[in-house]
């Protein structure tokens, strides 16, 4: 028993030093293993034929069907069109910006849509699994019990030297989701994995008689840029308006046209979704960058279409993603015209 | 210490060394004192002084119990004494604001007292143990354990002090008093039981907790759907907790050779609520049937009064609010109406698939009540579970994330629920072994980013 007991133990030790050896030589599929950004951008590596690229946060990630949006463009312009949604849950600015650095690297990308909501303007931590970045454990306050320091000293040691613990959000059963995400990510919205479920989205109703209700209910409120007095840069408005200027830079740098687009909420959200200053401050952005603004939080739609308040239910996403094709259709067309 | 802390698995592993590198039993014991010690004391010192004060004076009781002609008038005493400290830390504050509030009906103003709001960690638990014990030295069960080392390791062997199991002298003392020579076998399974019970607390419990709290927190914005879903999550995270915690003490006795006994044995498969309290917080229940329910009376006279009894006082146990008052008293009127009427009740395969459904759905429902922070708020949860909300915006439909938990949760019991009871772990092969290990293991590793306390330390 003991001889048993000893192989167990040498056995379950090389188990883990093999696993532990394996993380620290591939690093960096660990890391993408272990944080959606990366994920995202990995997929953006591989699929380098997306010209349209969606950035933004969950509200992005539940509305936007890539695969409905690209096929409907694809129908209604007769052109080339792949879109892919990289917008990514509670994602922040901080990496909204790094994305697209990245993402400017694509030479078939043309198109940018961002989310433009007040959550993906905050700046926010870049969240990436490298210690020298961002740390997860918060140094200890300075008068924290001598037991909290302790823990807090261990796991702060344990996090930075142990691989496995590094990318330990790789070690969860999801990351099985995760790996068929990077490789199916051509044929099924990596975002279905996620939020949605594959299953609901199947099962959820997505006929053209629920489209064209959505399309009736749904015009943007704001369809061009317009000039207006911009608010008085303080307090928040002053980082929003820095962080939209230096993603706006990032890409018409690279000669990429941005949209700026603002998903759907409920009707009871309205009054929460934006704001007169907000919303003139991304006239002066677009206004100065030359760009377009969609906003559809202004309208407010049924519950049918929604999973919360802010938010797109599975019926909601395959309406929206329709309506938004045919309002990006409509203003290629008015760019080419112009 | 928290189990589930760095810390904790350190200080475990380094006393265990020193445990089995001592020669002699005497210094084995001195470790584990002096271990549980350090383990109740690491974050709040000023609570080893109560313990201490417990330990002496129920040391004291016990051999004055075992010595005295009239037996009966000392371990009154001493249970009186028991219970007035857990009445001070857990239920003087509760019982101030009730009279102020009554006082108030009668126009009397009355002031808050300056009574104590601290609750010492695991009160409830090393109390009960304590008073099993004086009741058995009573009852002639056991002989009251001279030597104080010994009863010092019964009283605050910190694999079971904070949150059970409730463990009888007569299983634990002669297992402390024996000089045992270490176990690979135990040592073996004790490491299955450390990394089962962390699996199922870090992955399962507190990842529930997450939705359950936002649920209970804002019952107003769940669909039907999701708050009887996230109801189901609560259920499954309160097992999970408290199975969790009670694995892996298990699991840390068996690495010093103690075998505790078992305290879950897969609660939501019982047909009826008396199966459910036969298989959920076992020690708890045996405690209650042999020191509250057989004295009160049992099943020789007024048994439905008694059964009633035994639960009110069981929940309110666990907590010193109306809701665990509630909570208990709905088992109880249960466990009384299915006594009555359990010889009209079918009893095949299909109605015993029934049973499960109904007695799982009941005791989700009784749940509201111990979740809920006050009445009225499971009111309100109660309110979701059955009418669709006014303020419910969207679909309302639940996170994937909690579906997927609860799967989770199902698969983990089918696989492993069995090895924890019936401890068929060291039957396995080698491979298989490794294989549920590894996965324990990296289960653990890759949901420790939440540490969040046990549910049942504070009861």
């Amino acid at each position: 028993m003991k001889f048993r007991f000893l192989k167990f133990v040498i056995c379950l030790a090389l188990i883990l030093s093999g696993l532990e050896a394996l993380a620290r030589w591939n690093a960096p599929s660990f890391a993408a293993l272990s944080n959606s950004l990366l994920l995202k951008v990995k997929i953006l590596e591989r699929s380098t034929d997306t010209n349209i690229l969606f950035l933004g946060t969950s509200r992005f990630v539940d509305a936007i069907d890539q695969k409905r949006f690209s096929q409907e463009l694809r129908e209604t312009t007769g052109g080339r069109w792949k879109a892919l949604n990289g917008a990514i849950t509670a994602g922040k600015n901080s990496q909204i910006e790094y994305f697209s650095k990245i993402a400017v690297e694509n030479e078939n990308l043309t198109h940018v849509i961002i989310e433009a909501s007040p959550y993906s303007l905050e700046t926010g931590a870049l969240n990436l699994p490298e210690p020298e970045i961002e740390t997860e454990v918060p140094p200890p306050e300075e008068n924290a019990r001598f037991a909290d320091r302790i823990e807090n000293r261990l796991q702060r040691s344990v996090q930075e030297n142990v691989a496995l613990v590094k990318y330990r959000k790789a070690m969860r059963p999801k990351v099985l989701v995760k790996f068929l995400v990077l490789f199916t990510s051509d044929w099924i919205d990596p975002n279905l994995w996620s939020r949605k479920g594959v299953a609901r989205s199947i099962l959820s109703r997505s006929d053209s008689a629920m489209d064209e209700g959505f399309v009736k209910t749904v015009v943007p409120r704001i369809t061009s840029p317009e000039g207006q007095a911009p608010p008085e840069p303080t307090g928040v408005y002053e980082s929003f308006r820095t962080n939209l200027i230096k993603i706006s830079e990032i890409f018409e740098e690279s000669d990429i046209e941005v949209i700026w687009v603002a998903p759907p909420v409920s009707k009871s959200n309205i009054s929460h979704s934006s704001g007169a200053a907000f919303d003139a401050l991304y006239r002066e952005i677009a206004h100065e960058f030359g760009t377009a603004i969609y906003d559809y939080a202004g309208i407010g739609i049924g519950d049918e279409y929604l999973r919360d308040p802010s938010h797109l239910n599975a019926t909601g996403r395959i309406a929206f993603s329709t309506v938004l094709a045919k309002a990006v259709k409509s203003h290629f067309q008015a760019g080419k015209t112009n | 210490m928290l189990f589930n802390s760095l810390t904790f698995i350190l200080f475990h592993f380094l006393v265990v060394l020193l445990y089995w590198a001592s020669p002699s039993q005497k210094l084995r014991q001195v470790f584990l004192l002096l271990s549980s010690v350090v383990f109740y004391g690491w974050y709040y010192w000023p609570a080893l002084i109560l313990l201490g004060i417990s330990m002496v004076a129920n040391y004291c009781f016990s051999l004055w119990i075992d010595a005295a002609q009239q037996k009966k008038k000392v371990l009154t005493l001493a249970v009186f004494a028991n219970l007035s400290s857990l009445a001070w830390f857990k239920y003087s504050a509760f019982i101030a604001e009730n009279l102020i509030s009554l006082a108030g009906r009668f126009g009397i103003v009355l002031e808050n007292p300056p009574v104590s709001y601290w609750l010492p960690l695991g009160i409830s638990f090393y109390t009960f143990q304590v008073i099993g014990y004086l009741v058995d030295i009573s009852r002639g069960d056991v002989k009251a354990e001279r030597n104080f080392l010994v009863f010092g390791v019964f009283k605050c062997f910190y694999a079971q002090l904070v949150a059970g199991p409730i463990v009888r002298a007569k299983e634990l003392i002669p297992q402390l008093k024996e000089k045992r020579t270490f176990s690979s076998r135990n040592f073996h399974l004790g490491i299955f039981f450390l990394l089962a019970g962390l699996a199922i607390k870090i992955c399962i419990a507190d990842t529930l907790a997450q939705f359950v709290d936002y649920g209970f927190e804002k019952p107003d914005e769940l669909g039907v759907a999701t708050a009887w879903l996230t109801l189901y999550g609560f259920a499954f995270q309160i097992l999970s907790d408290f199975w969790g915690y009670s694995t892996v003490a298990i699991g840390l006795g068996l690495m010093y050779g103690i075998h505790l006994p078992l305290n879950f044995n897969l609660p939501y498969a019982a047909t009826s609520i008396r199966e459910f309290w036969h298989r959920w917080h076992i020690t708890l229940s045996e405690w209650l049937r042999d020191y509250l329910y057989i004295p009160l009376g049992g099943g020789r006279s007024h048994r439905n009064r008694n059964l009633f009894l035994t639960m009110l006082l069981g929940g309110l146990w666990h907590g010193a609010s109306w809701n665990f008052i509630f909570w208990g008293a709905g088992h109880g009127i249960w466990l009384v109406l299915e006594r009555i009427s359990s010889r009209f009740l079918p009893d095949n395969r299909f109605a015993r698939w029934g049973k499960i459904v109904l007695v799982f759905h009941g005791v989700c429902l009784l749940w509201v009540f111990f979740r809920a922070t006050d009445f009225g708020a499971a009111l309100g949860y109660f309110a979701a579970l059955f009418l669709p909300s006014p303020n419910l915006v969207g679909s309302g439909s639940p996170p994937d994330a909690l579906l997927f938990i609860l799967g989770g949760f199902l698969v983990f019991t089918a696989a492993l629920g069995k090895a924890l009871t019936d401890r068929r772990f060291l039957e396995w092969g080698l491979a298989r072994q490794l294989a549920v290990s590894t996965v324990l293991l990296l289960l653990i590793i890759g949901y420790a980013d939440a540490r969040l306390d046990f549910i049942y330390f504070v009861f």
